[in-house]
């Protein structure tokens, strides 16, 4: 435990949003986004391109510093005074749409830097936990495998036993597959899916609507920076009430 | 243990010349040892590794030594293409920790720290090399405090010094296009698994900027050996100096060609073995890694 962590009887959700809020300069790219996700919840967010589903994903973690309104994490708020950004960062693992795998580093050492550097878990610990991650998402023949010669879904599935070896409380997807062709997009998405049927927290910005209606327990639908609708996937997606989520599903499906 | 043997050595020597002296070889010491372990970190090499090794550190204070002990032969006596070598050798791996503080100095979120380090490299890109040389000969004397002697220090030291100085910048000026070359998204991951500002530049960034600037570091440790010549204008027979007057004597009358000639083989011979060596360790760096081919 860090002292990042709150007592555990404090029931509160994983991720809470009040208002939040995003300038760059003159732009407004968040505009007032409120919402609450459950420990164990897998949200799927959807929208338009530049609809700052990114943004929103990436402000959950102090990647990109809101402008205004309230983030907490666990019961830790993020502003620029939260002591220790890092400690927050070492629970919420990302999977990045480019990868962004350590290039100078093999499969196992891109694995086992963090926990290592971060958690000083002993180099043995390390690799056994490395070796297992690396065979769960199917690539224990890759191991001591560069990035370089790995195919782009394989480094996908990299960066994910990545940031699983944090054992992070909860996992953002920035639109894992957006870069991938589609039977790389099958075999990454089947991890997803096994982390959401395992319990994990999960929010996973993507342009896969049948994933997002498999997996998901709620949708968020964004569009310029607001959330337009949210519900079940059933609802969103099959019924939806606002217009624009009708055009945006009209495109895309 | 290593520095404090440095230091120890220093704190030994009669004057601050000497010390000086024992420091530059405490640097390429450093940097020989640490160069051969890992370019021989083969375990099929390893009694050579151990040769290598040993006779590497074993060198310097052998070479200091037999000019030091024995007699002592002032610095500014000290001459030939060994002297050219000194001071390709000192001026890159001082170069080297000096260019990498102030690299990291002008990216660092210390404002004074950033401020100096620009100032200092803004300044220094726009001299002439001749012209740091001909200051740390002039202005030290003048200016310097007698504090431990420093304005008693003598020439070769003091160059040695200006040259680490002048080329910390372009080693700096490397780093940085290194940094900043590098994609976003490498930060950013390092950001995301919690790592801290310094773990991500020292396990992530570092190594790959390292990778990229290697040519470029590469060419300014031939430029620094082709630079080597200038002390000659500050009166040290290095080996162009040498030739001269070698030609100057009436023994010699008419035979400027061969000398030059000779003495133009002996600098491409080592220019040539410098950037062998560098395209290797570019080869081997990116071994695997695919960082050369982008």
């Amino acid at each position: 435990m860090t002292d990042a962590t709150p007592t555990a009887e404090a029931a509160h959700p994983m991720i809470t949003c009040t208002d939040v809020h995003k300038w760059y300069g003159t732009y407004h790219a968040l505009r007032g986004i409120t919402v609450s996700i459950e420990a164990g919840e897998v949200v799927v967010v959807v929208g338009p391109s530049g609809s700052a589903k990114s943004t929103f994903l990436r402000a959950l973690n102090r990647l990109e510093p809101h402008t205004s309104g309230e983030i907490w994490i666990d019961g830790v708020r993020l502003d620029a005074h939260t002591p220790k950004i890092h400690r927050v960062r070492a629970e919420i693992g990302m999977v990045f749409q480019q990868y962004n795998l350590f290039p100078h580093l093999s499969a196992r050492d891109n694995v086992t830097l963090a926990p290592r550097q971060v958690r000083k878990m002993p180099a043995a610990e390390a690799d056994a936990l490395a070796v297992s991650l690396l065979e769960r998402v199917g690539l224990g023949d890759k191991i001591n495998s560069f990035p370089s010669e790995l195919s782009g879904g394989q480094q996908q599935r990299v960066a994910i036993a990545r940031a699983l070896a944090m054992s992070p409380k909860a996992m953002l997807f920035d639109e894992p597959t957006s870069a991938l062709d589609p039977e790389m997009t099958r075999e990454v998405l089947a991890v997803v899916r096994e982390l959401a049927g395992e319990g994990m927290t999960l929010v996973i910005a993507t342009h896969e609507m049948g994933f997002a209606r498999e997996v998901a327990d709620r949708v968020l639908f964004f569009d310029e920076g607001q959330i337009v609708e949210q519900g079940p996937p059933a609802q969103v997606l099959g019924s939806p009430r606002e217009e624009r989520t009708r055009r945006f599903l009209a495109q895309v499906l | 243990m290593f520095a404090s043997v440095v230091a120890a050595l220093c704190l030994a020597a009669t004057t601050t010349e000497e010390a000086l002296m024992w420091a530059s070889g405490g640097i390429v010491l450093g940097w020989g040892g640490l160069g051969a372990a890992l370019l021989l970190k083969q375990r099929s090499m390893w009694l050579l590794q151990r040769v290598v090794i040993v006779g590497w550190v074993a060198l310097w204070p052998l070479a200091v030594l037999l000019l030091f002990a024995f007699g002592g032969v002032p610095t500014a006596q000290w001459g030939g293409f060994y002297l050219n070598l000194l001071v390709t050798a000192v001026a890159a791996m001082g170069a080297l920790p000096v260019g990498l503080a102030l690299a990291l100095a002008r990216r660092g979120p210390y404002r004074v720290l950033r401020w100096a380090a620009t100032g200092y490299i803004e300044v220094t890109r726009g001299l002439p090399l001749i012209v740091v040389l001909i200051l740390s000969w002039l202005a030290v004397q003048r200016f310097l405090p007698s504090l431990l002697g420093l304005n008693t220090v003598g020439l070769l030291p003091r160059l040695l010094t200006a040259y680490i100085l002048f080329t910390a910048v372009y080693v700096a000026v490397a780093i940085t296009g290194g940094l900043n070359g590098l994609p976003r998204g490498q930060a950013e991951a390092c950001k995301a698994l919690g790592m801290s500002g310094t773990q991500s530049l020292r396990l992530v960034l570092l190594p790959q900027a390292f990778r990229r600037a290697l040519p470029s570091l590469a060419g300014e440790l031939i430029d620094l050996l082709m630079s080597s010549t200038l002390i000659s204008v500050l009166g040290l027979t290095e080996m162009l100096a040498a030739a001269r007057a070698t030609t100057e004597q009436p023994a010699f009358f008419g035979r400027q060609k061969e000398v030059l000639l000779f003495v133009g083989l002996l600098f491409w011979i080592v220019a040539f073995t410098l950037s062998r060596l560098s395209r290797r360790l570019e080869r081997r760096l990116s071994g695997g890694s695919g960082i050369g081919e982008r």
